[in-house]
């Protein structure tokens, strides 16, 4: 990537030698070149986010010589205002209140327009004391900014990253060598915040897969444990013939109990297949006509005594006529037995509504639980794989029950939508497509 | 003579298969589903265990904070408790907890039954 940004300064700079009031000679700008060079190789290296940031802020200002430079940047979410800034390393007492800059016109212009922006005096520019709240600032600070000079850092999406800020009490000190150095610091800077965001984020879906997979393991270990512990004993008492010792229904009992673990182990196997099913686009619908109210009606049935198990009592409001569709059955239990079981585990001993209504040619499946609640920054990552509300709240289950969930639910045509305030309660609708004349 | 036998499992199925084969083998074993409820069926017994087995992810209380309890209170914290645990971590979360000793899921039935021998006087 430097070999763009050598030319950019040799172009830019070539033509400076020859005018004249330049104090540049040739020697001093093939100096400056070749340093330019090595910190712009330096800064492709650099990995660190916030080392990266301070490296540019504090290169960029020792090569133009300004008395401090600012890279204000809107870290990791590019979407987000600039939220955070990194001074130049040699920044004095009297330049900490210099983050005023940021709330002026003349800052938008290059954060919002990618505008660069070279000023012999600040002063010259309405832009820079406009705005009625920041004169104050402005002024104050009119000793210390006198010349400016600011360039966007462009992100490779196509919006700023954020701006990098030079100030100067000298009038006229920034020359358009500085700026053609700075251009190249912000072009090479871009490139590496790029590179330093998307091995973040890798390393964090790399996080998130790490737990998954210890989260995997202890699901199939728990089942494992039974099972391998009855079949253990089993076949120690085996060679004793009678079973004397250990009667025959103590045998069954054991067997039956195993099996139980086959099954269970079998189904976070369904799960996990589902997941790569579901990636790779093969997650077929077996659509057939059925009644969602008298489904419901029977699963929650179905589920009474584990929900009382747990103190939860569940309020039923259905229809009723029935509501016929197209649907995948099995599938579409999986999803109600996921939301049903869910709001038992995590709000345990709160009263638990199931509603069914249609709207117009949809139904609304409804589960609302008075729990604790999700946050509303976990809302949308909860349907995400392998994740859950709270990592650290371990309560069995592999994390992927609304993950698939959502897909089934989308693969009908319809949306899975979650209402909740933190320890208000929990409500998801599922909402399905009905045929016209759905009722009978 | 001390030899009651605490299981602590939010796994309805490890406590059901550990009640069974610890009876059928001459033992005397109770469980609770959480290390509150653990808590709480101690202080009520009229003896406290011989020896605990105790899981580590739990709703309500976990392996963690029942250790923490057991640890902080001194006619708790000399009962013999092993971590029963499918965490892969177990062998070093084990030592941090202060705790006997641990066993990782699934576990062998001999091995459990070794442990227990150590613990528990001979029949």
């Amino acid at each position: 990537m430097w070999f763009g940004a050598i030319i950019a300064v040799r172009t830019e700079n070539a033509p400076m030698l020859t005018k004249p009031g330049l104090d540049l000679n040739l020697m001093q700008v093939v100096k400056t070149q070749s340093e330019l060079i090595n910190v712009l190789r330096e800064l492709s290296a650099e990995m660190d986010l916030n080392v990266l940031m301070q490296r540019v802020v504090d290169e960029a200002t020792r090569f133009t010589e300004a008395s401090f430079g600012a890279f204000f940047h809107r870290g990791d979410d590019s979407d987000a205002s600039v939220n955070d800034y990194h001074l130049s390393g040699g920044v004095t007492a009297s330049f900490d209140d210099i983050a005023f800059i940021r709330r002026t016109k003349l800052f938008d212009a290059t954060l919002i327009s990618a505008e660069i922006i070279r000023l012999r005096n600040v002063a010259d520019d309405p832009r820079f004391i406009e705005s009625n709240y920041h004169q104050a600032s402005a002024t104050l600070h009119h000793e210390q900014v006198v010349s400016y000079l600011a360039v966007p850092v462009n992100a490779r999406s196509g919006g700023v990253f954020g701006v990098l800020v030079f100030c100067s009490p000298v009038e006229g000190h920034f020359t358009v060598v500085h700026e053609s150095i700075v251009r190249s610091i912000a072009a090479q800077a871009a490139v590496a915040m790029d590179n330093a965001f998307l091995l973040k984020r890798a390393q964090a879906a790399i996080k998130v897969r790490d737990d998954f997979l210890s989260v995997a393991a202890h699901e199939i270990r728990t089942p494992l444990t039974p099972l391998a512990l009855q079949l253990q004993f089993l076949q120690s008492k085996i060679h004793l013939v009678p079973l004397k010792e250990h009667p025959k229904s103590v045998a069954l009992k054991s067997l039956e109990i195993a099996a139980r673990q086959v099954s269970r182990l079998t189904l976070l196997v369904e799960e996990l297949l589902d997941v790569s099913r579901v990636r790779v686009g093969r997650l077929k619908l077996d659509l057939e006509d059925m009644d969602i109210v008298e489904m419901v009606n029977d699963l929650v049935e179905r589920y009474l005594v584990h929900a009382e198990q747990h103190g939860n009592r569940i309020l039923l409001d259905l229809p009723d006529e029935p509501i016929v569709g197209k649907f995948d059955i099995f599938r579409l239990q999986q999803v109600i037995i996921n939301l049903l079981t869910n709001a038992i585990k995590y709000a345990p001993g709160v009263p638990i509504e199931v509603s069914v209504q249609t709207v117009d040619d949809k139904v609304n499946i409804r589960f609302c639980d008075y729990g604790p609640g999700i946050a509303p920054e976990d809302q949308e990552r909860i349907f995400n794989r392998f994740e859950r509300a709270n990592s650290d709240f371990k309560r069995g289950g592999l994390g992927l029950g609304l993950y698939i969930g959502r897909e089934i639910v989308e693969a009908h045509g319809g949306s899975i939508s979650i209402k909740s305030a933190v320890n208000k309660g929990c409500a998801f609708t599922v909402t399905l497509p009905l045929p016209k004349g759905h009722a009978l | 003579v001390k030899n009651l036998i605490l299981v602590v499992d939010d796994d309805d199925d490890v406590r059901e298969t550990m009640l069974m084969l610890l009876a059928l083998e001459g033992h005397r074993a109770v469980s609770a589903e959480n290390g509150k409820r653990a808590l709480e069926m101690i202080v009520a017994m009229p003896e406290s265990p011989a020896l605990i087995f105790l899981d580590l992810w739990m709703p309500v209380m976990d392996g963690r904070g029942f250790l923490a309890a057991r640890n902080a209170e001194v006619n708790l914290a000399s009962i013999p408790t092993f971590l029963f645990s499918a965490d892969s971590q177990a062998s070093k979360i084990a030592p941090q907890l202060h705790a006997t000793g641990y066993m990782t899921k699934p576990v062998d039935i001999k091995k459990l039954f070794a442990v227990i021998g150590e613990y528990i006087p001979g029949k």
